[in-house]
């Protein structure tokens, strides 16, 4: 299992995902469970996810009340598709298109292509108070990490695992 | 007259705009590269103790961190006044080298092989790296394998990938392990046989970009360069070489620390971006390049085998001092090789677990330089501290600053060839964009002076109404 909790700790209530990332890492000590944490997502996390069986991905949401959770499954959806894609949302998010923007979907995308590995995947968003400048989570935001962390447990306890060793998705090129 | 405005130039770390002037005509007059942002860390750090600076400077940028913890460490040690364990000079160096790994593998794999690999005038919806995934997976693994090789690397030796406290006056914060060592010596094949499958890829197609190395940035500058006394590359501790275009020395084996000498500082209103130049030359002419290609052209060997072979094959096929910026890519990649190699060479010393990797001292002098080898360039750490070592001022000669003449010249060259102002399309402007992205620029790193605001740029016709404006 790996657990990535992304967002910028200077930035306020986007430190959440690394803060509960931690909170999770002690809660997941005995289960070999991996974690990371980091500013943005980055490619070299596919390698990871690729590895992994299941992958949870937590960070903050902006225009989402806030303390508010929503653990939800996630898929690289519709991507890569057969034929070389004509728009840049069907090559997945727009903004995968950049480095700099990579989304989990797109992390989850890179890990079935470049190494064939297709874990269960969770998104687990915090509703944030604030973004801006400044060290801390907001006093909503730091109350709801407990409530946080115990349903992303029971998400992760109910999350369907893969019965099969990860393949290669149809029509990459993949070694 | 009439401007094409791209902004944000993409595919680049940092935010900057690209103005193109147009004549009546729809012909490039002028080009400019103007960065939009301002850090002020020069600023930031007066009246913080000393010890602060190479934590407090690393932050100054989340690629090249790395860096700024050398040239910091090193002004530090100076106003220390210690001597630096071998050691621990051996450690900084690997962790250098590490970064310039995974720097050189962002640049290339992440921001520029799209365009390589489907072509300047590719539809921009699939010529980005999820594109290259696709159609180009093994690339696409290279890539990613050698950027997490280099930042396993700074994350064993100092706890974390992005700003690793560990470089710090006077040494390292703690020796190295045998298992650390011996995790990193093991990754080492894996990462070369990367490096030499993208050079042998890039060496493969290089025919295809003909006209584009023909204009991207083409045009005789000096450079300049660190350089060890056998005439090796030197990434951490070095001597200051400057040639010219034909080779000619400008300056050879000199202390770069006191870079006032040899290096000015002009400020233009346009840009939060300082424009160095070298001295004996004046302003503008005085214009130099920094970085890959410029220490590709400096230095007579590399110092490992494997690179060396690979900078003979350069220089036989572009001539000795090649002065296209187009073949930075190359450059980047000869030294990836390079770096893992030293990398290599250095953890094999019988006496790398040493555990006598810092020096301790109070303050010594009032003002100390450090000089170090950043993946774009030269970057030069300037501070002055009080008798309690508070800094008092600080001054911060940034890699992508020394190439912001050359980038502004190199980005008229290319527009004027590219850019016809009544047949503007997506893939001139591209090669626009594209001619910055070989050098690489690190604009959160260079943006520190205190300067004028730029200019407010707006397309407009004779007539005063707006024209046109690109934003991507």
């Amino acid at each position: 299992m790996l657990v990535v909790g992304y967002g910028n700790p200077l930035r306020g209530d986007d430190g959440v995902g690394q803060e509960l990332a931690l909170m999770l890492r002690a809660e997941l000590a005995d289960t070999g469970a991996s974690t990371v944490l980091a500013h943005q997502l980055l490619p070299e996390l596919a390698l990871d996810a690729s590895r992994s069986r299941l992958v949870v991905f937590i960070d903050a949401a902006a225009g989402e009340p806030a303390g508010s959770l929503s653990v939800r499954p996630l898929s690289a959806g519709g991507w890569p598709p057969a034929d070389p894609p004509a728009s840049a949302a069907q090559a997945g998010s727009a903004a995968g298109a950049f480095s700099h923007q990579l989304g989990a979907a797109d992390v989850l995308a890179l890990a079935r292509c470049l190494y064939g590995g297709c874990p269960v995947a969770l998104l687990v968003s915090v509703g944030a108070a604030s973004l801006e400048p400044g060290v801390g989570l907001s006093a909503a935001v730091r109350c709801a990490l407990p409530h946080a962390a115990r349903a992303v447990l029971a998400a992760i306890d109910a999350a369907p695992l893969m019965s099969r060793g990860p393949q290669p998705a149809p029509g990459c090129r993949c070694r | 007259m009439p401007e094409i405005v791209i902004e944000p130039v993409t595919r680049i770390e940092g935010h900057a705009k690209i103005t193109i002037q147009l004549d009546e005509s729809g012909d490039v007059t002028d080009a400019r590269f103007q960065v939009t942002q301002f850090r002020g860390f020069e600023r930031i750090c007066q009246g913080r103790p000393l010890y602060e600076m190479p934590s407090l400077m690393a932050r100054i940028c989340g690629i090249c961190p790395v860096s700024h913890l050398i040239s910091s460490a090193k002004a530090c040690d100076e106003i220390l006044g210690v001597s630096v364990p071998p050691v621990a000079s051996l450690l900084r160096r690997v962790m250098n080298l590490a970064q310039i790994v995974q720097s050189h593998a962002l640049n290339f794999f992440y921001l520029s092989a799209a365009d390589l690999l489907f072509g300047f005038d590719s539809d921009p919806a699939r010529r980005n790296l999820v594109g290259m995934a696709q159609a180009a997976p093994e690339l696409a693994r290279d890539g990613i394998a050698l950027r997490r090789f280099g930042q396993q690397i700074i994350e064993r030796l100092g706890g974390k990938r992005i700003h690793p406290a560990w470089i710090v006056p006077g040494g390292v914060s703690r020796p190295l392990e045998a298992s650390q060592r011996d995790a990193i010596l093991a990754d080492v094949p894996a990462a070369r046989a990367c490096a030499v499958r993208t050079l042998g890829w890039y060496k493969a197609n290089i025919a295809s970009w003909a006209d584009e190395a023909a204009h991207f940035a083409n045009f005789p500058t000096a450079y300049m360069g660190l350089v060890h006394p056998t005439g090796n590359a030197a990434y951490s501790d070095g001597l200051l070489r400057v040639v010219d275009g034909k080779g000619w020395m400008l300056a050879n084996e000199v202390d770069p620390r006191p870079y006032w000498e040899y290096l000015g500082e002009a400020v233009e209103p346009w840009s939060y971006l300082k424009s160095p130049y070298f001295k004996p030359l004046g302003y503008p002419e005085g214009l130099y390049r920094v970085g890959p290609l410029a220490r590709l052209n400096v230095v007579e060997r590399l110092g490992t085998s494997a690179a060396d072979a690979e900078l003979a094959e350069y220089r036989q096929r572009l001539g000795r001092y090649p002065s296209s910026s187009f073949h930075f890519h190359q450059a980047r990649l000869i030294e990836i090789l390079h770096c893992i190699d030293m990398i290599e060479q250095i953890l094999d010393r019988p006496d790398i677990l040493d555990h006598h990797v810092r020096a301790r001292a109070q303050i010594n002098r009032n003002e100390g330089v450090g000089v170090s080898e950043a993946p774009r360039g030269m970057l030069i750490h300037h501070y002055r501290v009080d008798d309690d070592g508070l800094m008092q001022w600080a001054n911060l000669v940034i890699a992508t600053g020394h190439n912001n003449l050359a980038m502004n010249h190199g980005l008229a060259q290319v527009a004027r060839h590219y850019v016809h102002g009544d047949q503007v399309e997506p893939g001139m402007l591209n090669r626009v964009e594209a001619v910055i992205r070989c050098f690489d620029p690190c604009l959160s790193c260079s943006t520190h002076a205190i300067g004028q605001m730029p200019m407010q740029v707006e397309i407009r016709a004779a007539d005063g109404s707006l024209v046109r404006k690109v934003q991507r």
